[in-house]
């Protein structure tokens, strides 16, 4: 919003003497015509976003103080603020930090509780920005609640607040608006405000100190104070800090009033996505977002009612990632494509890390290498130092199966942020793939450790235990990922692998079973709940353990479905004949082994080919 | 994030081992049918080597058939 330039105020006729020396002068309208001068000064250069000139300005108004003074902590705020609006944020720290210092020491100044409060948030904010996380924790007193002002004490400061007069008090409220902003607000709810922001910036320092259990109490206990410091909540969220359980729990503690429940659900719909099988909240509402969206509803707002506002954020570019990412998590990858692609055209550099991780990831699921090419350019070319550009570029090599390359920019991603856990997720994948197992686990335990809430580092490790097969060690970790994402239908697949190879027909038909009856309900919104392509392995799973079991008409019911799903694959054929010789019918068996063998030749189909020739020819003899 | 598809069982020679096992207790049930058929002396029409469609033990056959008549079955009879 553009500021209203003010008044000027008359011109008084005497002569400025020096700005150093005029409040010693007592020349009171001399130093009020300066000092409202110079407000209006920052305020428009402010408004004009000239940041140069606002601290020019707030440089002479801080002069125009004593150190001792009330308003001097108010117009050192002011400058410090220009200055990090400037991105200055060493200059800004060092006067912030100087000042605080001076008043620890002498003790002589009227600055109260809340001003120092105030100064010390901005310079810790300074702090971060210099990645200076040790000292900006020392600004803010450490890992101490106690350090965060009282109930008591800001009982005082409102007082103390109060004193001054109702025209000083504008005059702050029009230059500084995030000081004491407007007259709507209770004091009590700016001091909450600020807790709240002493919070979360505590929460970013342990988050980069990667004491992430610390990192996760400072983020809840800001929300705790202000759930509107969305800063807070994206780190909890964006960062996997919490599982679903845990994300569900702290929006109850939250306590919303009535008026913001759309705040409620647009903080919903951004939790974890995979439990859609007992219907919570968030899951029905993304629901209904999937189907406004398929409708294509222009007019959204008609029929809305108090109870679902987040339907006017529909075509927010959150909320469509939202629902892009609900797809994504769903298999549903060529509707998240479409989603994050009009997102991307829409709003070229919009860098939301999820709706660029689901993008390049929906790409590389649908093989989309063309695609997947230009985009990494595009990124490159927007955010050289974004490591989900890298991601992106490291995906495409590894989608080509240029492993070198993959391996370099995996490299590279996690070198730019060794905090990004799905970057590590797919070097674990590249290295799995590889059969490096050793650097699999390496990676999939870096990114386990990073993101604590999330379960897919858990069950990668379990499904690389797997493949090594070390099943006690394997169950172990994919039961550890059930108790945190109860609803993935890959868990209970792994699952069932093992209870495969230990012999337990009967039992892991049960665990398939389940896989495809939570992927065939996650399904119904979308494809009237039809399984999709990427069940097919565990299609071909049951159909094995009928065939062990010897239920033969049962094994040949799946692998035909399979068959549907994944159409000239030639394990299918084989498995099909397979089961067709075991059953004695030799001539289907031979035709389907040649089916298979005219896709691929492998040494299994032609021993069996073999054995059923000879067991044919005597037949036919 | 990029996801690991689900783990897929793959047909491998250790299968093999199941057609082997069908295969050894069909044959084990047949020949106690035959001693059976022999002790109730009941003519045998059907040979030991041959099985028919309604055999309900269709891989119970030891015996490798004559490499001609295999050629001949698979197309390769060039005589």
């Amino acid at each position: 919003m553009m500021a209203t330039i003010a008044t000027p105020t008359p011109i008084p006729p005497t002569p400025i003497l020096g700005a150093g020396n005029i409040h010693k002068s007592n020349n009171d309208q001399q130093f009020l015509y300066l000092e409202s001068r110079l407000t209006d000064n920052i305020k428009n250069a402010l408004s004009m976003q000239s940041f140069t000139t606002a601290i020019y300005f707030a440089d002479k108004l801080l002069t125009l103080y004593p150190l001792s003074s009330k308003k001097y902590a108010d117009q050192l705020f002011l400058l410090c603020s220009s200055l990090y609006l400037d991105k200055q944020f060493q200059r800004a720290s060092f006067l912030l930090t100087k000042y605080l210092n001076s008043i620890d020491k002498s003790g002589q100044t009227k600055c109260n509780q809340y001003q120092r409060l105030t100064l010390k948030h901005l310079a810790a904010k300074c702090k971060i920005e210099t990645n200076e996380y040790d000292q900006c924790l020392q600004i803010l007193g450490g890992d101490n609640d106690q350090n965060i002002i009282n109930d008591d004490e800001q009982d005082d400061d409102i007082d103390d607040i109060d004193d001054s007069t109702d025209d000083d008090q504008q005059q702050q409220d029009n230059v500084i608006p995030f000081l004491m902003t407007d007259n709507n607000k209770s004091r009590l709810d700016n001091i909450k405000i600020l807790r709240s922001n002493i919070c979360m910036i505590r929460g970013k320092c342990f988050e980069s100190m990667d004491n992430f259990k610390k990192a996760r109490y400072w983020y809840i206990q800001s929300l705790l104070l202000d759930y509107n410091c969305y800063e807070s909540f994206e780190s909890l969220s964006r960062n996997h800090l919490l599982n679903y359980s845990e994300e569900l729990e702290l929006i109850d503690r939250l306590n919303f009033k009535a008026q913001d429940q759309w705040l409620k659900d647009l903080y919903l719909i951004s939790l974890k996505k995979y439990d859609s099988v007992n219907q919570n909240s968030n899951t029905k509402i993304l629901d209904t977002l999937i189907q406004l969206n398929n409708e294509n509803i222009d007019d959204n707002n008609s029929n809305n009612n108090d109870n679902d506002n987040y339907k006017y954020f529909l075509s927010s570019n959150d909320v469509q990632t939202c629902i892009a990412e609900y797809n994504f998590y769903h298999h549903q990858f060529s509707d998240a494509y479409s989603i994050t692609k009009k997102i991307l055209k829409q709003d070229n550099y919009y860098n939301n890390q999820i709706c660029l991780m689901v993008h390049i990831s929906s790409m590389f699921e649908l093989q989309k290498t063309n695609e997947l090419y230009y985009t990494c350019n595009q990124l490159i070319e927007n955010f050289t130092q974004s490591p989900i550009s890298w991601y992106g570029v490291a995906s495409y090599y590894q989608l080509i199966q240029n492993y070198e390359l993959s391996l370099k920019f995996f490299t590279k991603s996690t070198s730019i942020d060794s905090r990004i856990g799905p970057s590590w997720l797919a070097f674990g994948h590249h290295f799995a793939n590889k059969g490096e197992h050793d650097q699999a686990m390496a990676a999939y335990r870096t990114s386990s450790r990073l993101l604590t809430g999330c379960h897919l580092p858990l069950l990668c490790i379990g499904m690389e235990l797997i493949r090594v097969h070390n099943l006690s060690l394997a169950s172990q970790y994919l039961l550890q990922a059930k108790d945190i994402c109860e609803y993935d239908p890959i868990i209970y697949n792994e699952l069932g692998i093992i209870e495969y190879k230990n012999g337990k027909y009967q039992e892991a038909i049960v665990l398939f079973q389940k896989a495809l009856d939570i992927s065939t309900f996650n399904n119904q919104s979308s494809n009237g709940g039809e399984i999709s392509e990427s069940w097919e392995p565990t299609i071909y799973n049951v159909a094995h353990c009928y065939r062990k079991l010897r239920q033969f008409n049962q094994a040949l019911k799946y692998y035909n479905m399979s068959l549907s799903l994944s159409p000239n694959n030639p394990s299918v054929f084989t498995a099909i004949g397979f089961t067709h010789h075991l059953e004695g019918k030799l001539d289907d068996a031979i035709d389907i082994y040649h089916q298979s063998l005219s896709l691929r030749d492998d040494t299994f189909t032609n021993v069996l080919l073999q054995k059923a020739l000879s067991l044919s020819i005597l037949e036919y003899d | 994030m990029i996801t690991k598809k689900p783990t897929r069982i793959e047909i491998t020679l250790d299968d093999l081992e199941e057609y082997q096992k069908l295969k050894d207790e069909q044959t084990t049930l047949k020949k106690k049918q035959q001693n059976r058929n022999n002790n109730t002396n009941t003519p045998s029409n059907s040979s030991s080597n041959t099985t028919t469609d309604q055999s309900p033990y269709p891989l119970a056959n030891s015996v490798k058939p004559p490499k001609q008549t295999s050629e001949k079955r698979i197309g390769y009879d060039f005589d």
